[in-house]
């Protein structure tokens, strides 16, 4: 036994060597893989959110903001983000915008069941799919195999450039394609399963999709600490689902995150025509111009949460 | 806590090094204490609430299973039965109040209302402890083998208890039979070095497949299963045929990793699965996967059933394997999914039971310079593809979810498209290895386990080959729980 | 009925179930000892032996045998 003992911790000593060294030679070969970005000092804005808002939140027009989005970023992606733009950068922004609404909201993670047996490690792949959703998206802007010794994204990836690629280069309009309506469809479909009515209630929300709805008041708790506003934003949409299924996710947001708390309610907005849209949810490159013109002429229209749920 | 963490390598050390002690390698009594203190200690560093449920039931089923052994010597033969019976209800019912209560209920509500009774379930807040699959079953199969006069009852409470609780299979198997298991608590333990050696290749080997291959690939699975409005028809193809090599990876890898620390400690435990990539046919597969599983249900619920229905020729058995793979899919959740995936499995048994090729059992030979025969290879892959079917309907939240991603996969190519690199190289080439390595090491228990011998004779060899693996290991895994991998210096 | 009589027609009744040329059945006989005889077939000779001597086995009977030996010494006990 004493043989054993002494193999396996000459094992362990050379595995921690042999890390410590890789490590370390890493970090002298390849500086700058290791350097952050920064945001730029004049920056007091982030946005945070999904798909809707990394294609309506144009940052060259609003001044003074950042569009950290990504597609198919969940909240937890967004929390990582928020932690990177405050933590590691010297002035930390103070307003925080939340790009969210009813169908990014039902769209995005569903509570799947895993077998019993992965049951206990459901938080490391809650984990894990975050870690995956923003790999997915950005591995082509980031040559992944450099990343291949760094451990967590958000410390050691260069998140600012990441979101810089993708789709505010887009001009698509896709408004008449059937299939444009994927996500709208998806999110009328799942109102419709609970209890057969088209209205997605809050309760439905917060039961299938906890896993948002945790990363949501991780959001707001971050905020709270550092003193940051925090603002929900609902980009425009061509199609707006009734307000009976609108009811559901706009009072969550109120349940969950409080009366006061602010909202830009947006998803009404009016624009000239279809060809603003890339397909229901999003705008394009055109769409983002006139809206962003538009924030940024007059400012952002807020109103408290207890107003929008009524 | 996971068996791959710093946490239980922490923990796994004191429990070794004082089992081992020379004082307590004297008395198997005081081994089992150890164990089962350690044991109970584990299980509460998960799920302290559920402490003193797994201690009542335990007991329970030790009074349960005595008294069934007393009603047998008694010749009681009907009083057995009920004790039994009761045992089993009991087993089932705590099973189905943990994991199926609200699903039940729920559909049964939803049943009620869609004919016009307005009934309101509000799913309860019921917390389902973990483990709870698998120790209900040893439980429910200890009463039913002291039943079938199979084992004694345990003289030991401290025996059973220690059985039941067992830390390195409590969480996720594999599950072990009392008549295989309880005899290795009767008696002290003294340190095998060979088999200590083995555990850990098998623990090392678990821990690549689990962390290498199946953690990078969950990152496509996971991705399909829960975004797939905006994957690209590809994309969902590729994560549904990559998933039946993921879940064989993760789960055999963490079974791999339990049994390994068993081997440590001088257990053997048994085997979860056979190299289920190597199937031919639907019923070779379930032949090869999660055997402690499906070994249950067909000695527990299949065998009884075939009894049964012994007279009624081929649908008989039909009959029987449907309800045995309903069991098998219910049994993995509460969902219509769960038994959606029973009923096809079941379907897929049909053409089987009907050509009679159900219950031959064709040795796996080789063909020229030891590689795989071409008909085999057939079927193996349209076994595999079979079972991606299954993995998209076990997989999706719920029924519907399973609708929209055909749905998507058909109308596909979607936003967000990502056509290229899904995988990086070093998981393409791990599976790949992984596959390879399936064949070539198809009669052994796991891909890098050796002849018990060379583990004194070949030490240096072996564990330096060890040493390159873990190194592997450490520079290609893919958890994002970095903490394991990563010394934060 | 003699034991060795039970033995001849068991005999009988395997080497036509599971298609052998012969087999010769010991009371110390287990499953594994004929490589044809797995759970599926095991079925089919249950119902062959219960039609031959015009049985009925209960379930739990069936579960308890342990080797072919005990098999026969429930053959015996139906009988009387």
């Amino acid at each position: 036994m004493k043989r054993f003992i002494k193999l396996f911790c000459f094992f362990w000593l050379f595995l921690i060597l042999a890390i410590g060294c890789i490590r370390i030679a890493w970090i002298l070969v390849t500086p700058h893989i290791m350097e952050r970005d920064v945001l730029d000092k004049d920056i007091h804005t982030v946005v945070l959110g999904g798909s809707v808002g990394r294609t309506a939140w144009n940052d060259s027009i609003i001044l003074g903001s950042k569009n950290l989005c990504g597609a198919s970023m969940t909240f937890g992606g967004a929390l990582n983000n928020l932690k990177w733009a405050t933590e590691y950068n010297e002035n930390k922004p103070d307003t925080v915008i939340l790009s969210t609404g009813l169908v990014s909201m039902v769209y995005f993670y569903d509570k799947v069941d895993v077998p019993d047996a992965l049951l206990e490690r459901n938080e490391e792949k809650r984990n894990l799919l975050n870690y995956s959703v923003f790999l997915d998206n950005y591995k082509h802007y980031i040559e992944y195999w450099k990343y291949i010794l760094v451990s967590f994204p958000y410390k050691n990836f260069d998140a600012y450039k990441c979101v810089d690629g993708g789709f505010n280069t887009q001009n698509l309009n896709e408004i008449n394609n059937p299939r444009a309506y994927n996500q709208i469809n998806t999110a009328i479909e799942r109102a419709k399963e609970y209890d057969g009515q088209n209205v997605l209630s809050k309760e439905y929300i917060r039961t299938h999709f906890t896993y948002q709805i945790n990363n949501l008041h991780k959001i707001k708790e971050y905020c709270d600490a550092h003193q940051q506003t925090l603002i929900i934003l609902n980009t425009p949409m061509y199609k707006i689902l009734d307000m009976a299924s609108d009811k559901g996710y706009r009072q969550l947001i109120c349940s969950e995150l409080g009366d006061s708390t602010l909202v830009a309610d947006y998803s009404r907005f009016k624009v000239p025509d279809s060809t603003y849209f890339r397909d229901p949810e999003h705008l394009n490159i055109k769409g983002a111009q006139y809206f962003g013109e538009h924030i940024a002429r007059e400012g952002l229209h807020l109103q408290y949460a207890i107003d929008y749920c009524k | 806590m996971v068996i791959n963490s710093f946490r239980f390598l922490a923990f796994f050390a004191v429990v070794f090094l004082v089992y081992f002690l020379p004082w307590m390698r004297q008395r198997h009594t005081r081994q089992n204490l150890w164990l089962l203190l350690a044991s109970y200690f584990f299980y509460g560093f998960v799920d302290w609430k559920m402490l003193p449920v797994l201690l009542a039931i335990t007991v329970a089923f030790w009074f349960l299973g005595g008294f069934i052994r007393k009603s047998i010597d008694r010749g009681n033969a009907k009083a057995a039965s009920r004790f039994t019976t009761l045992g089993v209800v009991f087993g089932i019912g705590l099973l189905f109040y943990f994991k199926y209560l609200n699903f039940f209920a729920g559909s049964f509500a939803k049943l009620l209302n869609a004919i016009g009774l307005h009934v309101s379930w509000s799913t309860l807040n019921i917390v389902l402890p973990v483990g709870v699959s698998f120790f209900t079953f040893k439980l429910i199969s200890y009463v039913i083998e002291i039943h079938r006069e199979k084992i004694q009852p345990s003289e030991s409470f401290l025996e059973f208890a220690t059985y039941i609780a067992f830390f390195p299979t409590i969480m996720a198997g594999p599950i072990d039979r009392p008549g295989k298991f309880l005899p290795q608590l009767r008696q002290a333990h003294q340190f095998n070095y060979n088999l200590a050696m083995d555990g850990c290749q098998q623990i090392l080997w678990g821990v690549f497949t689990k962390m290498v291959i199946a953690d990078s690939i969950a990152v496509i699975t996971h991705g399909a299963w829960a975004l797939y409005p905006e994957k690209t028809s590809w994309y969902l193809i590729y994560a549904a045929l990559l998933s039946p090599i993921q879940v064989y990876a993760d789960f055999d890898g963490y079974s791999n990793m339990a049994i390994g620390v068993g081997k440590i400690l001088g257990f053997n435990i048994t085997k979860n699965f056979d190299h289920p990539l190597l199937a031919r046919n639907v019923s070779e597969y379930w032949r090869r996967w999660h055997l402690s599983l499906t070994g249950w249900i067909t000695d527990y619920v299949f065998m009884p059933l075939n009894v049964r229905f012994r007279n009624w020729g081929n649908l008989g058995i039909f009959l029987a394997i449907s309800i045995n793979l309903l069991v098998i899919g219910m049994w993995h959740g509460a969902n219509w999914t769960y038994v959606l995936f029973g009923v096809y499995h079941s379907l897929l048994f049909l053409p089987l039971i009907l050509t009679g090729k159900f219950g031959k059992n064709k040795k796996l030979k080789s063909g020229r310079r030891g590689c795989v025969q071409f008909k085999d290879l057939l079927g193996m892959i349209g076994t595999h593809l079979l079972m991606a079917l299954g993995h998209i309907i076990i997989f999706s939240a719920g029924v519907p979810s399973i609708i929209r991603l055909f749905k998507c996969m058909i109308n596909g190519d979607w936003f967000f498209v990502n056509p290229l690199s899904l995988l990086s190289w070093y998981s393409i080439l791990s599976i790949v290895v992984l596959l390879v390595l399936e064949w070539f090491t198809r009669n052994k228990e796991f891909a890098i386990q050796r002849v018990s011998k060379d583990y004194t004779s070949k030490t240096f060899r072996i564990v330096f080959l060890d040493m390159l693996l873990a190194l592997a290991i450490v520079i290609f895994s893919a958890s994002a729980n970095a903490e394991f991998v990563y010394f934060q210096f | 009925m003699e034991r060795s009589e039970i033995y001849e027609k068991l005999n009988e009744i395997f080497c036509d179930v599971l298609d052998l040329d012969e087999v010769h059945l010991t009371d110390a006989s287990v499953a594994d000892d004929i490589e044809e005889w797995d759970s599926l077939s095991h079925i089919q000779l249950i119902v062959a032996i219960e039609k031959a001597f015009g049985i009925k086995f209960t379930s739990l009977e069936i579960m308890k045998w342990n080797n072919v030996g005990e098999m026969v010494n429930s053959i015996i006990a139906k009988k009387q």
